[in-house]
């Protein structure tokens, strides 16, 4: 669930109070974010992607976890990891063909037998090539 | 930008009459933007509607595809073995209740669709995948330069309708700001997906059944709502129900026996039983290469968040695992529709999960390959079907006399609205999640056991139909998805009684049985009163 908020290192654009997609959180007085329905998170992480300064961090636990120290998050690279693992540190959100520029592939062979439904996921989502 | 203040705390009554702060018309209204809506969304605008989307969360992080990613199946128009392959790689487990001709034909215009959008530079590495994030940012820039109009954090809370019955807008409200909005509408395309029951599973949380609700309020029809057994593998303290790595790996109990003879969603029985006994289930994803393990974190960030964060290496280490329900997602049931998607309700499309899925896999899983094609297939058919209904109505769509369909949660007892007295939203919900959640009652299915859960649930639904209903936005969000819940798991177990055998995702422990006698469907209408009727399968 969403834990940390870094108030130094927020911009206050409100871009997580606008992507999540589940109404977690909410802006004060001050425009600053703050989580006001914890219990609505369900850790997709994407609204660490869309806060630029990495100034949010999200535990993958699907319960609340307090205490977390953000210096040690911060330090080994925990928070911001989800963003740079999209790729949005190098591009914006979207910007699919300003990657490495090449067309996709198609696939071909044959997904499988009836029975063998790990071959046909495989062939949904490209993990291998037959 | 500004802070978001509550404007309007009277949500619930201006709904109920009718009193609207936003007012917008249009040809064709989508309610739900993930990747089925954005693509009815566009097929609209395409053939010259104009088009609202309203999306309950914000469009390009809700739903499912945002935070999953995903990938679709589709028939490559030159290579016979492949089609061959793909078409019919699901026959075997739909257990007689698919359509072959009918997947041939999503499967064709998936292909058609995933080229389209790659035509459009959607560059993702391979054709028809979905890497959740980026899909929904690319689509929702798609949809703004078609002049799209999207709606964010506007949930539709009821359809509107004429004294003849067709569908001509819907109503809602900004959940941030409080105000009720409404679009009149020449058609609408319901794309809010299945229902999840609020589980948790990851992208699920806006998918609370919302368009079944709508959908039957108005009069359309539900299939296939008994096969909805399934329960996500899911890492034991987390969320995310992904189940395409455990094919990478192996699943043990406490002492070591497999439970995965079979792999990934083949071995959740296994694991219920043992979750159900009360032991442990492990995980190791020891069949990866360790030269592919990059390539499986890349492809899947989402999850290996979970190790990275937790500091735990899944490749190599064992770890615990969890089962999620998912409801209807990634299982069969939901609204009826004919070939090109309509509802039978004038007016009325849908598209992608909120539709029953029999025809692409029967009595099991639509997810992993069949859904995602449906989603793009079913969005284009839906799109197009409801755009040419909007045209042949002309100019006098927007003058039609329409009435909000909404009942439970919304209207109590039929008349105006009020602060409800009896258990609230929220309370609701967690009642219906006692009966439907857990694995006792839910994985193996028993005669008692449905029929002591649908009293509860009738009960509580009688309760909730003359009292439930809130005043401001997000209470009265709360109430309507609470509606929409409890509805759902009423049709799950009405037709989960009815069919007396075991078939795919619906298992009864007292009738372990496939029945070749009942290889039929359940059709279910009616919201207060519930009605079941048979429809023949295909000859086999
Ligand atoms: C973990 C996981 C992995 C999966 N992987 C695959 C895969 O690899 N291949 C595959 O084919 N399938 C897969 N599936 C299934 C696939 O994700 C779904 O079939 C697909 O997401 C359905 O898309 P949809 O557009 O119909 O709706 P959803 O993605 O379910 O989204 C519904 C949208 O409607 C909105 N909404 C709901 N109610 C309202 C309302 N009242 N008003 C306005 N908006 C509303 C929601 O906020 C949401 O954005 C997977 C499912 C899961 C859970
Ligand atoms: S997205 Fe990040 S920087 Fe912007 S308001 Fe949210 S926490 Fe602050
Ligand atoms: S992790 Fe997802 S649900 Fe939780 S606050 Fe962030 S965006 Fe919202």
């Amino acid at each position: 669930m969403i834990e940390l908020i870094l108030e130094p290192r927020c911009v206050r654009c409100l871009a997580c109070v606008r992507v999540c997609p589940n109404d977690v959180l909410e802006a004060d007085g001050d425009g600053l974010p703050y989580v006001a329905r914890q219990q609505d998170c369900c850790s997709c992480f994407l609204c660490e992607a869309y806060c630029a300064p990495d100034a949010l961090y999200v535990a993958p636990e699907a319960y609340p976890l307090p205490g977390l120290d953000a210096a040690q998050l911060l330090a080994d690279g925990r928070i911001g990891a989800f963003r740079r693992a999209l790729g949005w540190d190098q591009r914006k959100p979207g910007e699919l063909d300003a990657r490495a520029g090449a067309a996709p592939a198609i696939q071909r062979g044959h997904p499988g037998s009836p029975q063998d439904l790990h071959r046909s996921e495989s062939y949904a989502n490209g993990i291998n090539r037959h | 930008m500004s802070t978001y203040t509550e404007v309007t705390t009277d949500s619930g009554r201006r709904i109920a009459a009718g009193d609207y702060e936003i007012d917008h018309k249009a040809d064709v209204l989508v309610i739900g933007g993930s990747l089925a809506g954005a693509w009815a969304a566009l097929a609209a605008a395409r053939a010259g509607a104009r088009v609202v989307l309203a999306e309950k969360g914000w469009m390009g992080t809700a739903g499912v595809v945002a935070a999953a990613s995903v990938g679709g199946y589709y028939a490559l128009p030159d290579d016979p073995a492949q089609r061959e392959g793909v078409i019919g790689v699901r026959h075997q487990e739909s257990r007689g209740l698919d359509d072959l001709g009918y997947v041939e034909r999503v499967y064709d215009q998936s292909y058609r669709s995933f080229t389209e959008l790659r035509a459009a530079g959607f560059a993702s590495a391979r054709l028809g995948a979905f890497p959740g994030p980026d899909s929904m940012a690319f689509l929702r820039r798609q949809l703004l330069a078609a002049k799209v109009k999207i709606l964010d954090h506007s949930p539709a809370l009821e359809l509107l309708q004429t004294a003849d019955g067709a569908v001509a807008g819907a109503a809602g409200i900004q959940r941030k700001s409080g105000e009720a909005w409404r679009v009149r509408a020449g058609a609408v395309v319901l794309a809010t997906g299945g229902n999840a029951f609020l589980s948790g599973a990851q992208g699920t949380n806006g998918l609370t059944g919302d368009g079944y609700l709508m959908g039957a309020e108005a009069g359309a029809r539900l299939q296939g709502m008994e096969f909805s057994g399934h329960y996500g593998l899911t890492p034991a303290e987390g969320s995310c129900t992904k189940g395409g790595m455990y094919f990478s790996g192996h699943i043990y109990d406490d002492a070591g026996a497999r439970l995965d003879p079979l792999p990934s969603w083949f071995a959740v029985p296994n694991v219920a039983r043992t979750l159900l006994s009360g032991g442990k289930a492990w995980v190791v994803l020891d069949k990866a290469a360790p030269e592919q393990h990059d390539t499986h974190r890349r492809q899947s960030p989402n999850f290996y968040q979970y190790f990275s964060r937790r500091g735990v290496d899944p490749f190599r280490q064992r770890w615990p695992v969890k089962l999620t329900y998912e409801g209807t997602v990634r299982a069969a049931g939901g609204l009826l529709v004919d070939e090109g998607c309509a509802t039978g309700v004038p007016g009325l499309y849908a598209a992608g999960d909120v539709t029953d899925r029999c025809r692409l896999t029967g009595a099991f899983l639509s997810g992993a390959g069949p859904a995602v094609a449906w989603c793009v297939a079913s969005g284009e058919w839906a799109g197009q079907g409801a755009a040419a209904f909007a045209r042949a109505l002309g100019k006098g769509a927007h003058a039609r006399q329409v009435k909000g369909a909404g009942a439970c949660g919304l209207r109590p007892g039929g008349g105006a609205t009020g602060a409800g007295k009896g258990p609230g939203g929220r309370e609701t919900i967690a009642r219906v999640q006692e009966e439907i959640l857990p694995l006792e009652k839910n994985f193996f299915r028993d005669g008692k056991q449905l029929t002591a859960s649908l009293g509860r649930l009738d009960a509580l639904w009688t309760a909730a139909r003359a009292e439930l209903s809130a005043a401001g936005p997000r209470e009265l969000l709360k109430a309507r998805e609470a509606a929409a819940l409890a509805a759902s798991a009423r049709w799950i177990y009405r037709a989960a009684l009815a069919r007396t055998e075991s078939r795919g995702l619906h298992r009864r422990s007292d009738f372990p049985e496939e029945d070749p006698a009942q290889r039929h469907h359940l059709v279910l209408s009616g919201v207060d009163e519930i009605r079941i009727a048979r429809r023949e399968a295909l000859p086999a």
